[in-house]
């Protein structure tokens, strides 16, 4: 489904990522984990088209998508949900997620879809999105890359900056994604709290993957 | 040649106060201009030396006003940007209720020129000149020495030099009040040799903004930024002379 | 408190779309009835200035961009009227394409370098100068505009005001508004579901230049005569000054016109552009107002 081959990626003179290649097959999820500053986010960023690789190619359905615009790559059917919650804050919660469905359907059936979501995922519809709690914008990202029907969920800390309550209840929802036969990449610090929702980890370090 | 250098110098000077405002009081000064036109409207009420040291002190009262207005309504740059705006509007409209006239001439002050490498310059362009002179010694001294070091920690990051025991608020106020008070003495020493009226800032204003932005796109800490906007001026002034 | 209690209210009534549409139909046909000429050449001035700032309400509202440049495509669209008629569309285009180019700056310099061009457009409007049979005309005299008869004009401006109110109205409620809407608190976030943002935000310039356009084409038209004045400080402000007084809802730009235009006149025939002061105060009250109309009920 998806295919890395070589890519690597500098700023400013520090290399980030030398020579990554990996698979992620369908109905897979594949755990990316690693410590501060090894190159998980910028990874998922550059699959995701928000950064252009120095070399290197990415394959997506036999289709190459190296340097291709975020806007076109969620078309072809990754969705990417950032590591810090980027809410459409004026709006509320089913229009945050209608909007991502407008993709692929008109506004009626848009809303249709936002709803489903909203239900599934367990967010209050007419709230405004600037008053949503950490957990539940967390939610509201995932919800909103689900929105756009994609074939490849890339996660960004899902977890991070939530309290175990918070986790727990973002873990449920995941493992839920998981059973519905969704291929995702997520990202994490510890190996530990993806355990129960991977398939297979691959870990990086310094840019590079040391194991799997 | 000698008088496009001269004009390069007072570009230099209203462009650094400019940077100064942006990089120190955080904020576009858009009264600069206004600034400008009411030094020139002061050098009416009064004779012309005493008119200098009016419009200095009255600039710097006006541009102390203005800093605590910015002090207490304004949450970021864009607020304090629109009250310098309102506060130019409202100079500029205070000053065209109270005179009515559209250009008035100053009389009764002679225009004397000198021959500089055979070429006349106007006496107050030399003024100008000084000042300029006196503000770039003055800030090269300043920045070389312990207080400059806080000014580029200021420029730099203000929370973090908080943080550290400037006093960032001390120095916003006297870059604000300060250049608003050089802004109006350089519209009063120059106002033998325009027409005076209530728009007239408003050119010099956009011409120091670019300049400010052009210099700053080269970069630069410390002084060395600064000489960055004077080189800008200068060469500005010197192709505009060449062209026109 | 009484703050409080008085935005409520207007919230509430600005929160009622029938009292919205009602209070507009209010506004731009109660003049005919007065049957009364100063009446009726206020009105058709305000409706040209509400023009002007729906125009730029909907690039502000819906693509969170502030420009103080909407003197621009105005004043363009007026001089290429009475200079040039039938290169007049390049007055929207033009204006697009300036914006465009400022916006790959970020909103905050986009914002201080559109005032910026707006004293430039100012100033060298004073140097345009064309020969027409043997005279040049132009400069600071301006040019003269095949004028309309004041009903004509109220007409015209009725007809272009309410359809400009009820296309952003429409607009705003659709898909595109949404997309719109979401560019606007997020440009990252957008592109991450799919949403081109050059290609709405291009569409949103268009939009709103040509609105402006179309309100300096019924300017120059209503007056028979431009001059520099259609590029100046006060015009490229009235509309952010509209919206901090009546606040920012489709009708807060007729109401707001409606008021500046009024005050305005009343305060003319004391001292001459008194008004400007008012603009004065309004910019450096502008934060607190802000967060007045910022107060939920």
């Amino acid at each position: 489904m998806l295919s890395v081959k070589e890519v690597c990626k500098v700023y400013n003179g520090v290399v980030v990522l030398k020579g990554i290649s990996l698979r992620v097959e369908e109905r897979e999820v594949v755990g990316l984990v690693g410590p501060n500053g090894s190159g998980k986010s910028t990874l998922l960023r550059i699959i995701a088209g928000f950064e252009k690789p120095n070399c290197g190619r990415i394959f997506f359905m036999n289709r190459e998508i190296t340097g291709l615009k975020p806007e076109k790559v969620v078309k072809l059917g990754i969705s990417y949900s950032f590591q810090i919650p980027r809410p459409f804050k004026n709006l509320k919660v089913i229009e945050n997620i209608a909007v991502a469905s407008l993709l692929r359907f008109d506004k009626k059936r848009a809303f249709e879809i936002a709803r489903e979501i909203c239900e599934l995922i367990g967010l209050e519809e007419d709230k405004k999105a600037e008053n949503l709690s950490q957990g539940e914008l967390k939610l509201l990202e995932i919800a909103r890359a689900l929105a756009t029907k994609p074939k490849l969920l890339l996660l960004d800390e899902p977890f991070s900056g939530l309290d175990v309550k918070n986790t727990r209840w973002v873990l449920s929802e995941v493992l839920k994604l998981k059973r519905m036969g969704f291929s995702m990449m997520i990202t994490a610090h510890r190996v530990k709290i993806l355990e129960d929702i991977v398939d297979r980890f691959i870990e990086l370090r310094g840019g590079r993957i040391v194991k799997g | 040649m000698i008088s496009s250098i001269i004009y390069g110098f007072f570009l230099a000077l209203l462009s650094c106060c400019i940077t100064l405002n942006y990089r120190i009081g955080r904020f576009l000064n858009l009264s600069y201009g206004s600034f400008f036109t009411l030094g020139a409207y002061i050098s009416l009420l009064c004779k012309y030396e005493t008119s200098l040291i009016l419009s200095s002190v009255i600039g710097f009262l006006v541009g102390y006003l203005m800093y605590l207005t910015i002090l207490k309504f304004s949450e970021d740059i864009v607020d304090s940007t629109l009250i310098s705006l309102g506060f130019g509007i409202a100079i500029e409209e205070i000053l065209r209720i109270t005179f009515r006239a559209t250009h008035v001439l100053l009389t009764g002050i002679e225009v004397e020129y000198v021959e500089i490498l055979n070429e006349k310059v106007f006496v107050f362009d030399l003024y100008i000149f000084l000042l300029s002179l006196i503000f770039y010694i003055a800030l090269s001294i300043t920045l070389l020495s312990s207080s400059g070091l806080k000014l580029k920690f200021a420029e730099e990051d203000c929370e973090l030099a908080e943080m550290y025991g400037v006093d960032v608020e001390r120095l916003r106020m006297l870059v604000i009040s300060g250049s608003s008070s050089i802004a109006c003495l350089c519209g009063s020493i120059l106002s033998p040799m325009q027409a005076i009226h209530p728009a007239m800032g408003w050119s010099i204003l956009v011409i120091s903004i670019m300049i400010s932005a052009i210099s700053s796109v080269f970069g630069g800490i410390g002084i060395r930024r600064y000489l960055c906007v004077l080189i800008v001026s200068v060469v500005y002034s010197v192709v505009l002379e060449v062209i026109f | 408190m009484r703050f409080n209690r008085f935005s409520c209210i207007l919230c509430s009534v600005r929160g009622d779309l029938l009292i919205r549409d009602l209070l507009l139909v209010i506004i731009v046909f109660a003049p005919i009835l007065t049957q009364n000429y100063s009446i009726l050449w206020i009105s058709t001035l305000s409706m040209i200035y509400s023009l002007l700032v729906i125009s730029w309400l909907f690039m502000e509202r819906q693509s969170g961009w502030t420009s103080f440049a909407h003197s621009i495509p105005f004043g363009l669209a007026a001089y290429l009227l009475a200079i040039y008629p039938y290169a007049v569309f390049i007055a929207p285009l033009a204006s697009t394409a300036l914006f465009l180019t400022i916006s790959k700056l970020d909103r905050v310099k986009f914002v201080f370098v559109t005032f910026v061009l707006t004293v430039v457009f100012w100033l060298s409007s004073f140097y345009m100068v064309i020969e027409r049979n043997g005279i040049s005309i132009g400069g600071e005299e301006g040019f003269s505009v095949l004028s309309l008869y004041l009903s004509e004009s109220y007409i015209f401006a009725v007809l272009l005001l309410i359809s400009s109110y009820v296309f952003v109205r429409v607009l705003e409620k659709s898909s595109i508004g949404l997309k719109m809407a979401a560019m606007r608190d997020d440009e990252e976030a957008a592109r991450a579901i799919g949403i081109n943002v050059f290609k709405y935000r291009f569409m949103n310039f268009v939009i709103s230049c040509s609105i402006a356009s179309l309100s300096g084409i019924c300017y120059a038209l209503f007056f028979g005569h431009v001059s520099p004045d259609v590029f100046s400080i006060e015009v490229a402000l009235f509309p952010f000054i509209a919206t901090f007084i009546a606040g920012r809802a489709w009708i807060s730009a007729v109401v707001g016109s409606y008021i500046l235009v009024i005050v305005s006149r009343v305060f003319s025939g004391f001292v001459p552009d008194f008004h400007l002061l008012i603009y004065a105060i309004v910019l450096i009250a502008s934060p607190k107002l802000r967060r007045w109309w910022g107060v939920k009920c």
